[in-house]
């Protein structure tokens, strides 16, 4: 048995396990639990370090005071928060892999161009330990900064939710919506 | 049989990991030294984009480290997949490798990611 130390938002979480000949250390479910328990400790001691700014055009601001009339959440943070936890874990997978596509092809139907239009606001949110987790992930992943996850998942979900399309509307309502609503409600 | 092979009984590979990794137990291989040092929490994420596997094979397992090496099956599982990653502004195309083994042997209970890397 080893300490090893990963580094997660600039701090350090300590923990003990086995190492293999190749210098590879196990992770096991016993070790996620405490990580999360780090995490949650983290943050009441630091809020700041799960701050994530980004920006949003007053039109698309516009169209998120509907969505939040919709749900019955009145709080930018909660619901952009939501927002994209949805479309990582919902959204930008199989299962809304072909309404992304279809998405893109309305890129030049004006809709995103209104969407952008307007003055840009800038804004901050606060994440929770798992949400944290699922976007410094999807950051890792991609290359994308933070800000611009945020931005990517943010006008993706707004174009869906204006979106006429049979299928892409079926797909807001019957999943999204509900997944939007859960998250949002519940934190 | 228990509750998780009776749940991938017949099931093609991919589903057959994915099940398990949702209602088994895992165990995860990190690697420290080779970049770009991908974990769990990124292959969570992967897992939930992956819609094929390519060149998969299945080889007898030398290694018998961690909790599950004695109990384990005796062949590990290797394959490449390709993922999608993007919305409405970014989008980009992945191709990782997965090499892992499920336990226990003739007991389902989970599975041991070996090694998972961007390619």
């Amino acid at each position: 048995m080893e300490t090893i130390q990963k580094k997660f938002l600039g701090k350090t979480f300590s923990y003990k396990t086995e190492i293999d000949s190749d210098g590879k250390a196990l992770w096991t479910d016993e070790i996620d639990h405490d990580f999360s328990k780090w995490l949650h400790q983290l943050r009441e001691e630091n809020r700041e370090l799960f701050k994530v700014q980004y920006s949003i055009s007053s039109h698309a601001y516009d169209v998120l005071g509907k969505l939040k009339e919709l749900i019955g959440v009145y709080d930018d943070s909660l619901l952009v928060r939501a927002i994209t936890i949805t479309f990582i874990n919902f959204i930008d997978t199989n299962k809304g892999r072909s309404v992304l596509k279809k998405l893109g092809q309305y890129k030049k139907s004006g809709d995103l161009e209104k969407l952008m239009d307007g003055e840009v606001l800038k804004k901050s949110l606060y994440f929770s330990p798992v949400g944290m987790r699922d976007i410094e992930a999807y950051s890792n992943l991609t290359g994308f900064k933070k800000s611009k996850v945020i931005k990517n998942a943010l006008y993706s979900v707004l174009l869906i939710s204006i979106n006429e399309d049979a299928e892409i509307k079926q797909f807001w309502e019957d999943l999204i919506l509900e997944q939007i609503t859960t998250i949002a409600k519940a934190a | 049989m228990n509750a998780i092979e009776q749940e991938v009984d017949g099931l093609p590979f991919l589903e057959k990991l994915t099940t398990v990794y949702d209602k088994g137990e895992l165990d995860f291989w990190e690697d420290r030294i080779n970049p770009p040092n991908l974990s769990k929490d990124e292959f969570d994420l992967v897992l939930n984009r992956v819609t094929n596997v390519e060149n998969l094979k299945w080889l007898p397992r030398k290694s018998k480290n961690g909790p599950h090496g004695l109990t384990g099956e005796d062949n590990c599982f290797m394959f490449n997949c390709p993922v999608e990653f993007g919305g409405i502004f970014e989008n980009t195309r992945k191709l990782f490798f997965v090499k892992g083994y499920f336990f226990d042997k003739e007991n389902l209970k989970g599975v041991t990611v070996q090694s998972f890397r961007e390619v």
